[in-house]
């Protein structure tokens, strides 16, 4: 059966035949008792599923009850109504929501370009042909499935269960709700069945490879949709020349993970972060060789120390390979010296709160407690404050931080403009004005922590309680947008706030 | 205020209970050659009438109700094709016969296809089931399912054809993993 002939059958029991395809369609039913027996299955099928159509229907508007009180009609009537419900339309779909258009959204990227108009519109995928040119992707369809693409691609997504591959390589991670999911390629799709899996498609020779990592993959012939294979966790194929046959293990890094294409970002993003000549001190938090107790400062020749780590041990940050300091006892924390005066104080930090146990809690302070140190905590109930010993402020609060995410806390002391800025997640939190100025000087300061006076017998604790992954300070006051794009160039994936 | 109505006999009983169990097959076979829902909803009408009166010449209805229905479609099928406008397409009347009389014997085939189609109507992910029930419910058009969802129509007959060939290859697997004794 040609798929001619099968379109030929589809549209005639679709009622959208016209004269001359309709003799068409006649003289292969003429002569084809298989084409015969399709129509016939398929008239079952697609009346079938009228039924249950309207079954649904007559299930959504339940409210009526016409068939809960079908059984007190009179006989006659009741015989009359079974067949004009299963015939007749009288119920309309409630509205459903719909997104319009909209078949997947960008999740994260790493210096992606792609060719002129065969891009997302900003972060939206519509149907349609893409073609990535540089860099790294990973969107996310309608129905949950994350699609991890690396430079050079070209691909067409046809709906959120449907894209074509037609150059490079995508890792899918494909969660029940989508299961189904195809990815087509020159001579054979790869069905998902609920699993993690790859698949790259060579342009010029048209050949095609597929791993599954997880679950299972149906590889279909095009056209016919003949299973060629069922591919199981662990396994390879390779389609060439028409013939599936098993394949070498890809390397482990030939599909991107979709942790990678943030850390791609990041990792992206340094050599221009370091080269602000205002920036005096930048913990990337990634020990070299055997610094496990150091978090070197990467800014050469600045006045601000490496830090020395006390007790905070070494966990995952933000992405897969990114290193963080997870600070859980009231010990840990890291050290460093802040020598000099400043006018004006930048303090940006990514983190990742557990809980909030003290009235206080210290993102970085410095030690002991005398005129111009600098105090960066939160308070237990989430609020965010900035302030330096023997400045006063007024504190206007607007917004608080959030448990277990990754956020993005910037502090700005600006004595010139008498301000006190702290911003979460690239937006103003809260706003000080300095009603009383006087000088900024840090001294030794502790990341996560801070070193009670001596002398003050009950002194708080304020032990910070979660993950720490980059800190960094200028010795100006950013701006708004400064602190928007950093938020933006380092947050761990483009969906979440 | 009580009305009375009329108390159904034993026989008029049974031909409500094989016509309700028999109906989707039967429109199935009417569908094969009047495409239109319409003209299926209007034959099944005429058989079901047709059916009720004749139900007592009927010697075993359990056995051979299918059957003996599909053959009154047939003839209601034909007589309804007269009167159909020649401005659309429709297959000569030999060929209707011939799947009319190729149909005959499958019966128990369609309810198992039918039966099948719901269990993998229900193994499709939601996303997919509700597209083509909404596509089937009464008065859909995929040109206003289109316009709402802001995609071309082409693109959502497309998306309803592959899920279409995926409830068909399923029928078709279970159908075979039956036969097999799976």
């Amino acid at each position: 059966m040609t798929k001619e002939g099968e379109a030929l059958i589809d549209a005639y029991l679709d009622g959208s035949i016209d004269q001359e395809r309709g003799m068409a369609l006649q003289e292969l039913l003429r002569v084809d008792p298989e084409a015969r027996a399709i129509l016939r299955k398929r008239a079952t099928l697609y009346e079938s599923l009228g039924d249950l159509a309207q079954e649904v229907s007559l299930e959504s508007s339940r409210k009526n009850d016409v068939v809960g009180r079908m059984h007190l009609l009179p006989w006659g009537i009741a015989a009359v109504l079974a067949v004009a419900l299963s015939t007749l339309a009288f119920f309309k779909k409630g509205e459903r929501s719909q997104s319009e258009g909209i078949v997947g959204l960008l999740v994260n990227e790493a210096g992606a370009r792609f060719e002129e108009g065969y891009g997302p519109d900003e972060v939206k995928f519509n149907e349609g042909e893409y073609r990535l040119s540089e860099g790294a992707i990973h969107f996310r369809l309608e129905n949950g499935a994350d699609v991890v693409m690396k430079s050079p691609a070209a691909f067409r997504i046809d709906d959120s269960f449907h894209m074509e591959l037609r150059e490079g390589g995508l890792r899918a991670i494909v969660p029940p709700s989508a299961e189904g999911f195809t990815v087509a390629t020159p001579g054979v799709d790869y069905e998902d069945l609920g699993t993690e899996f790859g698949v790259s498609v060579d342009a010029d020779t048209g050949s095609s490879e597929l791993h599954v990592y997880d679950g299972q993959v149906d590889a279909k012939r095009a056209g016919d949709a003949q299973l060629l294979s069922s591919v199981l966790a662990g396994e390879t194929v390779a389609f060439e020349d028409g013939e599936l046959k098993p394949g070498a293990t890809p390397a482990s890094g030939a599909y991107l993970r979709p942790g990678e294409i943030g850390f791609l970002r990041w990792q992206s993003g340094q050599e221009a972060f370091v080269n602000d000549a205002d920036l005096i001190a930048y913990y990337a938090f990634d020990p070299q060789g055997d610094e496990l107790g150091l978090l070197r400062n990467r800014v050469l020749g600045s006045r601000v120390s490496d830090a020395r780590i006390s007790d905070a041990r070494w966990v995952g940050g933000r992405w897969p390979g990114k290193q963080a300091l997870l600070f859980d006892r009231d010990g840990d924390y890291a050290e460093f010296d802040l020598l000099g005066e400043f006018e004006e104080l930048s303090i940006g930090v990514w983190l990742k709160l557990n809980r909030l146990d003290h009235e206080l809690t210290a993102i970085v302070d410095s030690n002991l407690w005398e005129d111009g140190a600098l105090h960066f905590q939160i308070s237990r109930t989430g609020t965010i404050r900035a302030g330096v010993k023997g400045v006063e402020s007024r504190v206007r609060e607007k917004s608080n931080v959030r448990m277990d995410t990754w956020q993005h806390v910037v502090s700005v002391v600006d004595r010139p403009k008498k301000r006190i800025s702290v911003y979460v997640n690239g937006a103003l939190a809260s706003e000080s004005v300095i009603t009383q100025d006087g000088p900024i000087i840090p001294r030794a300061c502790r990341i996560g922590n801070w070193l009670q006076e001596p002398s003050w017998p009950h002194a708080p604790v304020r032990a910070l309680k979660g993950r720490i992954d980059e800190f960094a300070i200028w010795k100006r006051a950013l701006s708004q947008n400064e602190v928007q794009a950093q938020y933006e160039a380092g947050r761990p994936n483009l969906l979440d706030d | 205020m009580i009305r009375d109505t009329p108390i159904p006999s034993e026989s008029d009983s049974d031909f409500v209970r094989l016509l309700a169990k028999h109906e989707p097959e039967i429109r199935a076979y009417i569908r094969a050659s009047l495409p239109s829902p319409h003209d299926v909803a209007e034959v099944m009408q005429n058989v079901s009438v047709v059916a009720w009166r004749k139900f007592s010449e009927l010697e075993n209805p359990q056995r051979d109700f299918a059957r003996w229905t599909c053959v009154i479609a047939r003839f209601e099928i034909m007589k309804f094709r007269r009167g159909l406008a020649r401005d659309r397409f429709v297959l000569d009347d030999d060929l209707v016969e011939q799947l009319c009389e190729e149909g005959l014997s499958e019966s128990d085939l369609r309810a198992k296809r039918i039966e099948q189609l719901e269990t993998c109507l229900r193994k499709l992910p939601r996303e997919r089931r509700e597209f083509v029930m909404e596509a089937y419910a009464p008065g859909a058009s995929i040109k206003e399912m289109a316009e709402k969802r802001g995609k071309k129509p082409d693109a959502l007959y497309q998306l309803l054809k592959r899920i279409r060939r995926e409830l068909e290859n399923c029928v078709d697997r279970q159908l075979n993993q039956g036969e097999a004794g799976v």
